[in-house]
Order: structure tokens, then sequence, then C-alpha cells
């Protein structure tokens, strides 16, 4: 068997290595003395390393555990409890606008309608009152009703 | 696990993970904080989770990076600025062991993923787990934290020969 790679040593010390490769590699440093330094170097490596790093943390290696704070005012998802509703009134709203553009209209179409009636109304009235000033005619009728005589004359 | 028992059994390693991040205790309490909030959420919308140690991890270290980009930093040199940093303002804390600080300057030295990667593991976590954290390939962590490892020899031995020797 050849020597050991450093990731197999690696992953040895680390007890990552499947049972099989474990004896294998077992077998293999009773046999050689090259990677038994290899190993031991690294187990001492890794120690150094792993013992610096959990010193770069300040004394107080007993962290006190604070009691956990529930998170308080967590929007909750009502959406799926009021989306009937939801939908529901956005529906009415839809409705009613549509009932109050479609009266608003009609009212509007009247309101010409009666301007234009007004109009032709006063219209007519004024033309009466000119043909008024204008000229008095005078008729006169027997029992009968048949026109005996009828006076025209000039309102001026 | 129910939610009190995970609090109870990773707040700690969460913590001491987010402090070596930022070298900063109360960022790190607040993000703590954050990372079990939202697992209390996640349980509570009874969402499965597999690995819950895993998933913490993770979680933190995206708050990090989320905390970080806050402030609209680059995390790599944020990462730098604050290895750096907190390194000067440590100084005198750290007894005057040229080991240490040969060290210290190598881990400085490595790629913000190769540090990371190395305080993943010295936190003790599977290689699973820190391949699900930074999104690797499970099969490559052996071989990234071996080729890490020798990196960080070779730095030190550039610098100090004696550093690894007896």
């Amino acid at each position: 068997m050849n020597c050991l790679k450093n990731e197999t040593i690696q992953a040895f010390l680390d007890n990552e290595l499947a049972p099989e490769q474990v004896s294998q590699v077992k077998k293999h440093l009773k046999k050689c003395s090259i990677c038994r330094a290899q190993l031991n170097s690294y187990k001492k490596d890794l120690t150094t390393i792993k013992n610096h790093l959990a010193n770069q943390i300040p004394a107080e290696k007993q962290v006190i555990v604070p009691p956990f704070r529930k998170p308080t005012g967590q929007p909750k998802n009502i959406w799926p409890k009021i989306r009937i509703y939801a939908v529901a009134a956005a529906i009415a709203t839809l409705i009613s606008f549509s009932f109050i553009i479609r009266q608003y209209k009609a009212d509007q179409k009247e309101m010409e309608h009666l301007k234009f009636r007004e109009q032709k109304i006063m219209q007519q009235a004024s033309m009466n009152e000119q043909w008024q000033e204008r000229m008095i005619t005078i008729t006169i009728k027997d029992k009968k009703g048949n026109i005996v005589e009828q006076i025209t004359t000039s309102g001026n | 696990m129910d939610f009190d028992k995970i609090y109870l059994t990773h707040y700690t390693s969460i913590f001491k993970y987010l402090l070596q991040l930022t070298r900063c205790e109360e960022t790190s309490k607040d993000l703590v904080q954050e990372v079990f909030e939202s697992l209390y959420i996640q349980k509570q919308k009874k969402q499965n989770i597999k690995d819950v140690r895993a998933w913490l991890f993770k979680t933190a270290y995206n708050r990090f990076v989320n905390n970080y980009n806050k402030q609209k930093y680059n995390l790599a040199y944020i990462q730098e600025t604050i290895r750096t940093e907190t390194q000067y303002e440590r100084e005198p804390e750290i007894e005057a062991n040229e080991k240490v600080k040969q060290l210290e300057a190598g881990l400085n030295k490595l790629e913000p993923k190769a540090y990371h990667l190395l305080i993943l593991y010295q936190q003790g976590l599977k290689y699973k787990e820190m391949a699900e954290i930074l999104e690797i390939n499970p099969a490559s962590v052996g071989k990234t934290l071996s080729r890490t490892i020798e990196k960080l020899r070779t730095i030190i031995k550039e610098e100090c020969h004696e550093l690894f020797e007896k």
C-alpha cells in the first residue's frame, strides 16, 4: 500500500473515514514509520491550531445562557383566514361602484334632456312674446261659431 | 428535540462561533438571539430541519454576513479588518508568546474562507455539517482542511521554523 495522503490522515484523525478505510489506515500505520510520524505531526498541529482558535475568545469560557426572549409582535399570516372576506368585499365594492357610475350617467343624461327642453320652451316663449308684441288679432264670432269679423292690429 | 433543549445545548457553541467571527460580544449576543428567533419561527411553522446544528451555524453565518452587508462593507475586507483590528486590540491580552503571535499572523494570512473553515472545525463540526454551511462538496472538506493546515504550516514555517517542532 502506498503512503497515506494528507487528507486521509486528516479524515482519520477526525473520525470521518469509513470503517473499512480505518482498518486499512491502521494496518498501514503499523508498518510505515513515515506515515506514523506524519500522523503525529498532524495531530500536534491540529491541537495547536484548535487551542489557539479556542483561546482567541476572551476569558469568559463559561458562557452564561440567557433565557430566550420569544419574538414579540410577530406578524401573523392572517391572509388565508380573511381571503374569502377580502374577495367578497372587493366584488361588492366593484358592483356598487358600477351602480353608482351608471346612476350618475343616467342622471346626467336626464339633466341634459331637461336642459334641452327648458331651452326649447324658453325659445318658444320668447318667440310668442315677439309675435305678441308685433300684432293683436281680434276675432268676432256669432252664436253659431262662424267668424263675423277679424281685426288685426299691429302691437305698436 | 424541542426548542428549549436545542437552545440550551447549542447556545454556547453558536455564541462562541459568532464571537470568533465578529469579535464583539454585544453583536454576537444580538445575532445569536436572532438565530434562535428564526429557529423558533421555523419550529412554530412546523418546518422540518434535518440537521439542527448545521442549520444553526449556517443561519448564524448568514446573519453575520447580513449584519455587515447592512453597513455596506465587503465581507472579505471586513474579515480582514476585524482580524487585524482585534489583533491589535487584543495584543496586550496575549501572553508574550512568540508561537502564539506567529500562529495568529499565519491565520491572518489565510483566505477568509479557509479561516472560516478552521473556525467551524474548531467548533467540532462534522465534515457533512461544514460542507452544508460552506455550501461545498462533503467529499472535498477533508482535502480542503488538510490543504488549509498545510498552507498554514508553510506560512508559519517561512517565518518561524521552530513553531511546529519540539
